[in-house]
């Protein structure tokens, strides 16, 4: 019935009070309240009113309120079909393309605490195509997309060396990505070049990483390295050339290299985001990742950044989502207890200012 | 056989009926439908009956009148391959050049009541090809001919990439392995398709392909691109690619539309809606429970929508899916109009189809009884003024 209601209302005023409010850029306040309306954080304090009409909510001192979790990269809601190897060079691909919103996968995200995905196709294509944000809502696409062009996925991962087709060893690949960057008239160049979309690329060893780095300085492209097991050992280049990092999914059964690896990194300086890289992990592991590398030496607060304002950033889009502040978008989610216990639990999720998900009274 | 004679000794013949159901205007009681030479010259109530000297009439109590269907693309046989699957955009493929006249759904088509048909390219090509309108009579693609290349075929979702795989290991794209793979994949075949066609519009040199040249009309507006999409979330792709690219679209399968009706119908976009009534209708893994109410979501009147049968000889034709919509709480003026009059207009022939109006083709059917009635049977069909199928003799 409560629910039924809030439902009728959710076009209106959700005023949230009390709690342990996670801003998202480190900062923490005691007993604030949130008001959200039109799908934005329009204030955050303590002497704010309620307008009439609001659903207020008040939530428990043991309560925890954190931005919504930014998925970094994940193939989530694509039935697994993140893979068209229609060519090497496929900028025009698009991740949206292929994210159907009434999956089931998509459906049981929507209470995992993570509230924004950065859609990317697989690692089939040196230039996969783009990669989309979007809104773990309750809506269809033209709802949920927050950006259809976030970013470009790159591969230098042996996946895209193995489609019967050019290339077929790292050295073509890189030659034909060098050309493609290079040539002003292509969709590579001008999303990349032009436009400084983020480049995510795959890559996996040590040499991958320098190839990356060194297209980086080449063109001028703005990298962010995904699947970077080899990153320890290129720990002092990545750290020097100020380039993001994204780790995961994380599990229990990673060795220790692996687990240490966000503490490492971070402890260097480097910028990192979280990945479920779904349907390999599952939303919910984003944090159960940012939980795995704290124990293995990362901060608290750089975990819950690197979910948060950091993966915002890395995706170049800090203005609008990240942190719970006024004319953010008001993604947010509220824990039972600190966000990185895992004991904690996923209470209410407020995705564009919608509520889409609220556990259910026993 | 008399009647027949009499229709070929003179020049007009008086049909009087039970009932008339012109499509254009109220239906009428004990109505008539004159025809002369293939076309329909009058029609009205008993009050108008004044048949001219040397007319012929035809009593048929107990019978009703009503337009043939106009079929927009119930699945047959008439088209024995389809598709062209040696690309996945074929856009200079014609249907026309796959009918055979010779085959035997046609005859099954026209005996469901169907005397015009759309002949389209299958749905497994992302761009498909040019799809054509038919009458079912006449022994050559070129007698049967109402007119050509109408639409531009094209598909999304699960039609043009289920089943197939990625050329790995084979060299190059072949029967056996063929692209797209993913719905992500449908979109990209599309999308650079018309981009290619763009850049090569605007360097015309390249555009004497004729694939191009197709693809290029389409961008014009010039030809409606008709996509097949079954899903929600293909229909909501088919509408953000109209705009993206600025095609003229329409959508075929629709069944799903329910979350999209509104708009579809702000936006003017004819269906050509595939009912929905069993949940493995929409395909494989991804079959959804049938809602009954998305052909009433979609048939309000501000856009066309054409009602097509679930596959010839399955007895599931057009008329049948029109009574059973009925059943489920449809209009009978919309399920009558989706079989007549909102086909026409969306192939372009309501000038001469669709409507019993003077001056139409005189393409009529006779039916025993309401046509919204599982039990009432189609007596005769009668193409161009020729009773085709069944006899008009008591």
């Amino acid at each position: 019935m409560i629910a039924a209601l809030l439902l009728l209302l959710q076009g209106d005023a959700v005023v949230l009070k009390g709690g342990v409010l996670h801003v998202g850029d480190g900062r923490l306040l005691t007993g604030a309240t949130i008001l959200i309306r039109g799908g934005v954080v329009e204030a955050v304090g303590e002497q704010i009113e309620a307008p009439e009409g609001a659903v207020v909510v008040v939530l428990p001192a043991s309560a925890h309120v954190v931005p919504g979790f930014i998925d970094l990269h994940t193939h989530l809601g694509m039935a697994a079909e993140q893979d068209e190897p229609a060519g090497p060079i496929t900028p025009h691909m698009r991740a949206a393309d292929g994210y159907s919103t009434d999956r089931d996968d998509v459906r049981a995200a929507r209470g995992s605490g993570v509230t924004t995905v950065a859609l990317a196709p697989g690692e089939a294509n040196l230039v996969g195509g783009a990669m989309s944000v979007v809104r773990l809502g309750d809506g269809y696409l033209h709802e949920a997309l927050v950006e259809p062009v976030a970013a470009m996925k790159l591969s230098l991962g042996a996946g895209a060396l193995l489609q019967g087709r050019e290339p077929t060893s790292p050295a073509g690949a890189l030659a034909l990505l060098e050309r493609e960057l290079a040539d002003a008239g292509s969709e590579t160049h001008r999303r990349l070049v032009k436009e400084k979309k983020p480049a995510f690329v795959h890559a996996t060893t040590v040499e991958a990483i320098s190839r990356a780095l060194e297209l980086r300085t080449r063109f001028g492209i703005r990298l962010v390295l995904l699947h970077a097991d080899a990153a320890d050992d290129a720990v002092d280049a990545i750290a020097a050339a100020g380039v993001p990092v994204v780790l995961g999914p994380l599990t229990m059964s990673d060795d220790d290299r692996t687990l240490r690896r966000a503490g490492l990194l971070a402890g260097k300086g480097v910028r990192i985001g979280f990945a479920s890289d779904a349907p390999v992990g599952t939303e919910e592991q984003l944090r159960h990742s940012a939980i795995l590398a704290v124990r293995h030496g990362l901060g608290k607060d750089a975990a819950l950044q690197a979910m948060t304002s950091g993966a915002a950033k890395i995706l170049g889009l800090d203005a609008l989502l990240g942190t719970i502040e006024a004319g953010r978008a008001a993604d947010l989610v509220v824990y039972d207890g600190h966000p990185l216990a895992p004991t904690s639990r996923v209470e209410r999720v407020i995705a564009g200012g919608r509520t889409v998900f609220e556990r259910s009274p026993k | 056989m008399i009647a027949l004679l009499l229709a070929l000794a003179q020049d007009v013949t008086v049909y009087r009926v039970d009932r008339l159901i012109p499509i254009a205007g109220d239906e009428i009681e004990n109505g008539w439908v004159a025809v002369e030479r293939g076309k329909i010259k009058a029609f009205g109530g008993a009050d108008t009956f004044a048949p001219e000297e040397g007319a012929a009439v035809v009593e048929l109590p107990g019978l009703v009148c009503m337009p043939g269907i106009v079929d927009a693309g119930t699945p047959s046989n008439a088209v024995p391959v389809g598709n062209e699957e040696s690309s996945e955009v074929t856009p200079a493929v014609r249907a026309l050049r796959l009918l055979d006249p010779s085959a035997p759904d046609i005859q099954r088509l026209r005996k469901q009541g169907v005397t015009t048909y759309c002949i389209s390219p299958g749905s497994r090509n992302v761009v498909g090809g040019l799809a054509s309108v038919i009458k079912l009579r006449g022994r050559t693609s070129e007698a049967m001919t109402l007119r050509e290349d109408v639409v531009l075929a094209a598909a999304m979702g699960r039609d043009p990439s289920s089943g197939n795989w990625a050329p790995r290991g084979f060299g190059s794209p072949n029967l056996y392995a063929r692209r797209p793979t993913t719905r992500m994949g449908v979109v990209y075949e599309f999308r650079r398709a018309f981009l290619e066609a763009k850049q090569a519009r605007e360097a015309p040199s390249t555009a004497d392909d004729p694939g191009t040249a197709v693809l290029i009309r389409a961008l014009e507006r010039k030809l409606p691109v008709r996509i097949t999409a079954r899903r929600a979330t293909d229909i909501e792709t088919a509408i953000r690619l109209a705009r993206e690219l600025s095609l003229s679209i329409q959508i075929e399968g629709a069944q799903e539309a329910e979350a999209f009706a509104e708009a579809i119908r702000t936006q003017k976009i004819p269906v050509i809606f595939h009912p929905h009534v069993r949940h493995d209708q929409v395909g494989g893994p991804e079959g959804t429970e049938p809602r009954l109410d998305t052909f009433s979501l979609l048939a309000d009147g501000s856009v066309p929508v054409a009602l097509v049968g679930q596959g010839v000889g399955e007895g599931e034709g057009p008329l049948t899916m029109a009574a059973y919509l009925a059943r489920f709480g449809a209009k009978r003026d919309a399920v009558l109009k989706a079989l007549t009059l909102w086909p026409a207009q969306i192939l372009g022939v309501s000038d001469r189809v669709g409507t019993i109006e003077a001056g139409r083709d005189a393409d009529l059917i006779f039916l025993t009884g309401d046509p919204l009635q599982a039990t009432t049977r189609i007596e005769a069909v009668m193409i161009d003024g020729q009773v085709i199928e069944g006899k008009l003799t008591k």
